[in-house]
């Protein structure tokens, strides 16, 4: 590992909170279980009906949790935030000053929409009722952040990043300068969203779905498999971490952020824009491309994703150089939520050593140069991993994650 | 929570797409100098059977079908057309600059018209009846997308959701970056646009004026006041460090800081309740970022005429600056209200500190409260600091500062 990696100031930024709702269920430890056994849980949906639709299935949180987070009378979003936030706080040991001064940052795309298509069909339908009316204030993911800061009483800067797939990477990235350049020394950085008929509809009339699980990194593969899901961090600055005695499972070694100007949805051939996102990342974290040594890749399981991620990862790391895993073949792509639950699966992976697998990879495709680590999950040493994000609009978040042994 | 007080940047571009037609600060200038309203019975859509009529929208004529537009919805066409404009304004047009520059755009609903037409695909037709090409719409981040592609920008680009203060978020982000390192000039846009269904719901949710009482107008401050009357728009301002802009001999219109970036806990949809803001918050926030508040000469408010929150931010201002404190302003009885307006106040504000006009609130026939100054006729001299201010449903709360450029021998950047 380079020399040069390891930084020492007060104001690197360091994880001590982690939570999770998955469709694994509720909290990091199902979430990790899941991973590690390489359980795929993509199956039928029964949230809304899929007939006529190219796909049926998703990685769906199922009633049986949902009953278990929180009031019934609040969006799906904001209960599925709400639980995975109480948990990274409870975990960090952050008590009610910290809170109150505490920024919060969380990237979303659907937020409350799921209840406001509820409002909309029966309208369309002339079966309109006014108590419905109440999903529409919840609607935008803001009422999802609005919501978590009003019950834990978070006073600090907020804001919610929406950046489609790369949302809450990007929340994370955000959150991380808040720190860093000293604004605050505690924040919430996460996402949330939930399976939304609007987003299945969508990418099935963009035949971006694939009717079996998804196979990302597979020569056969034919698209994605919708999730849903939140994972909220605890980010704090070494020195405040430090000064509580708070259990650090990570650092934030470096986070890069660029956009494509290229296509509304597909990525350039060359992945320019993903080797920027990634290159500046490894820049803020002093680092070279030989101290990572695994990456969980944004993987979706889309023939044009795939083959321009692994052109990226070729041309930062060169063939074969770093290990990959898209932990999106076990779960399904949960939009907004994915770069928080990806990076919560890294930081899982760092801190247990043992990488999670890419599933249903029976035919790796030939033209991506990198051992997908396929079907099981695999033990390996490491101190530093990546976890990519990209997501329509051409936006590109690339995050860099330290075991706490590296950061000294 | 002071956020960055001490960061300074410079606004070397503005560019808008309004009520009052496309253009950058000297259409900013004009509609300030101006002072009538855009307010006016709702033509765009029809408003039968609603308690309220009235809004400021954007005349068709100023979104002209161009072949690259043709493939824009209309709020992306929007931010398209202000950011493009503040990008000339700042003399980046052809720039290699633009490649290197970032993107934050602020909305609090956007682009629920795309989102609208590509459900009623559904619902008219069943599966087959939904358009791929409408889709990516549906996600808030389009406007960015669009923006970028449309003007070559591959810095970071961000899309910030918020109700109140989408704009002041925008410009609030877009000073990390530039303080963060992560570009080296930021564009910073605030966009929402009137929507039918939008429209609709939100007079069902008694949101704008009437509300029953009494006749539909835009009276923030006034006793009169019955909520707001909604707008649109999109308003870009460039920014970047004043070493860069100088550098480049760009055209620098004034210097803006964070002042405040804070929440109060409030669940989402509702205003604050008065006692749980902090007293002292604005104060404190001056206190930290070494401003008196003698040295503010103007503040333009949020302003929009909810009676609630009209009040919250009179409260606000009169503890932190006391009586009479400074001369207060709105943009909102010009422009309408929607939840990224501060990027337009932030605009205005920079072409008070230039020009000295500042909107006058002439509607105000029995104001609020004695104890503070309302602009009621021209304000002279030009102040050289004013406050931007923003109060959010949620609770969120944002304070900017907008001061006349230093002298690059004696200031400090």
């Amino acid at each position: 590992m380079s020399q040069r990696y390891a930084r020492h100031d007060d104001r690197r930024v360091v994880v001590t909170g982690l939570g999770v709702v998955s469709p694994y269920g509720r909290g990091c430890a199902a979430y990790w279980h899941g991973l590690s056994q390489g359980h795929c849980i993509l199956q039928p949906l029964t949230l809304f009906p899929t007939e006529g639709f190219r796909s049926a299935i998703g990685g769906q949180v199922s009633a049986s949790i949902t009953r278990t987070l929180g009031k019934a009378h609040r969006s799906r979003a904001t209960r599925f935030l709400l639980a995975a936030a109480e948990e990274a706080v409870s975990h960090a040991g952050l008590g009610a000053a910290e809170l109150a001064a505490a920024a919060v940052s969380i990237g979303g795309a659907g937020g409350g929409m799921l209840e406001a298509e509820a409002w909309y069909w029966a309208r369309y339908y002339q079966q309109q009722d006014k108590r419905l009316l109440v999903a529409l204030p919840a609607m935008t993911p803001a009422s999802q952040t609005a919501a978590l800061a009003c019950q834990l009483h978070l006073g600090g800067p907020r804001e919610s990043p929406i950046l489609a797939c790369s949302s809450s990477a990007a929340a994370i990235a955000t959150m991380a300068d808040l720190i860093e350049t000293g604004v605050v020394e505690v924040g919430l950085a996460g996402g949330v969203d939930t399976l939304t008929r609007l987003c299945f509809m969508g990418f099935n009339a963009l035949k971006l779905l694939d009717t079996q699980p998804c196979r990302p990194f597979a020569r056969d593969r034919r698209g994605m498999s919708l999730g849903e899901g939140a994972a909220v961090l605890v980010l704090e600055s070494w020195r405040h971490a430090a000064a509580r005695g708070a259990p650090i499972h990570a650092c934030v070694a470096g986070c890069g952020i660029s956009s494509d100007a290229f296509h509304p949805t597909a990525p350039p051939t060359d992945a320019e824009g993903a080797v920027r996102a990634m290159r500046e990342a490894l820049a803020r974290a002093q680092l070279t491309p030989a101290d990572v040594a695994y990456v969980n890749a944004h993987g979706t399981g889309t023939v044009q994703n795939d083959g321009a991620e692994a052109v990226a990862l070729e041309a930062v790391f060169g063939a074969g150089k770093v290990l990959v895993s898209a932990t999106k073949s076990l779960i399904g792509h949960t939009m907004g939520a994915a770069g928080a639950l990806e990076a919560v699966a890294t930081i899982l992976a760092l801190e247990a050593e043992l990488l999670p697998p890419t599933a249903n990879l029976h035919e790796p495709d030939p033209t991506v140069l990198f051992d997908c680590i396929p079907h099981r999950a695999r033990p390996c040493s490491l101190h530093c991993a990546m976890s990519n994000s990209f997501g329509f609009g051409g936006q590109n978040v690339s995050l860099i994650m330290l075991h706490p042994d590296a950061v000294g | 929570m002071a956020a960055l007080p001490a960061y300074r940047a410079v606004i070397t571009g503005i560019g808008c797409t309004s009520p009052f037609g496309v253009g950058g600060s000297a259409l900013v200038a004009s509609v300030l100098q101006a002072n009538t309203t855009a307010i006016r019975p709702l033509t765009g859509f029809a408003t039968d059977g609603l308690s309220s009529c009235l809004g400021a929208e954007i005349p068709a004529a100023c979104l002209p079908v161009t072949e690259e537009g043709r493939r824009w919805s209309r709020l992306s066409q929007m931010t398209v057309l202000a950011c493009r404009q503040a990008v000339v304004e700042a003399g980046l047009a052809g720039s290699d600059m633009l490649r290197h520059t970032g993107l934050v755009v602020g909305s609090e609903y956007g682009d629920l018209r795309s989102t609208e037409a590509f459900s009623l695909g559904f619902l008219r037709k069943g599966p087959l009846g939904l358009s791929p090409l409408l889709f990516p719409s549906t996600v808030m981040n389009t406007m960015a997308g669009t923006t970028s592609i449309a003007l070559g920008l591959k810095g970071p680009m961000l899309t910030l959701n918020q109700p109140g203060v989408a704009g002041e978020l925008a410009i609030m982000r877009a000073l990390m970056l530039l303080h963060a390192g992560r570009a080296p000039v930021v564009i910073a846009c605030g966009v929402d646009e009137l929507f039918p269904l939008l429209y609709e719901t939100l007079v069902q949710l008694q949101v704008p004026s009437p509300r029953e009482r009494g006749d539909e107008a835009c009276r923030p401050f006034d006793q009169r006041h019955n909520g707001p009357v909604l707008g649109e728009g999109a308003t870009a301002v460039v920014l970047e460090s004043p070493a860069h802009a100088r550098a480049r001999g760009a055209p620098i219109l004034a210097e803006v800081r964070s002042l405040y970036w804070g929440g109060i806990p409030t669940p989402p949809g509702r205003y604050p309740a008065l006692r749980h803001v902090p007293p002292q918050l604005l104060s404190q926030a001056l206190r930290e970022a070494g401003v008196c508040p003698e040295d503010i000469g103007l503040a333009y408010l949020a302003a929009c005429g909810d009676p609630q929150h009209d009040a919250l931010e009179l409260a606000c201002t009169a503890t932190a600056f006391g009586s009479p404190g400074p001369w207060l302003t709105s943009v909102t009885h010009l422009t309408g209200d929607y939840g990224s307006l501060g990027a337009f106040r932030v605009a205005a504000a920079t072409v008070t500190i230039g020009t000295g006009r500042a909107p006058v609130l002439d509607y105000l026939c029995q104001p609020m409260r004695a104890d503070v100054r309302f602009v009621v006729q021209p304000v002279a001299p030009p102040p050289p600091v004013v406050l931007v201010h923003g109060l959010a449903r949620g609770g969120m709360h944002t304070a900017l500062l907008v001061e006349r450029p230093r002298d690059p021998d004696n200031g400090v950047e």
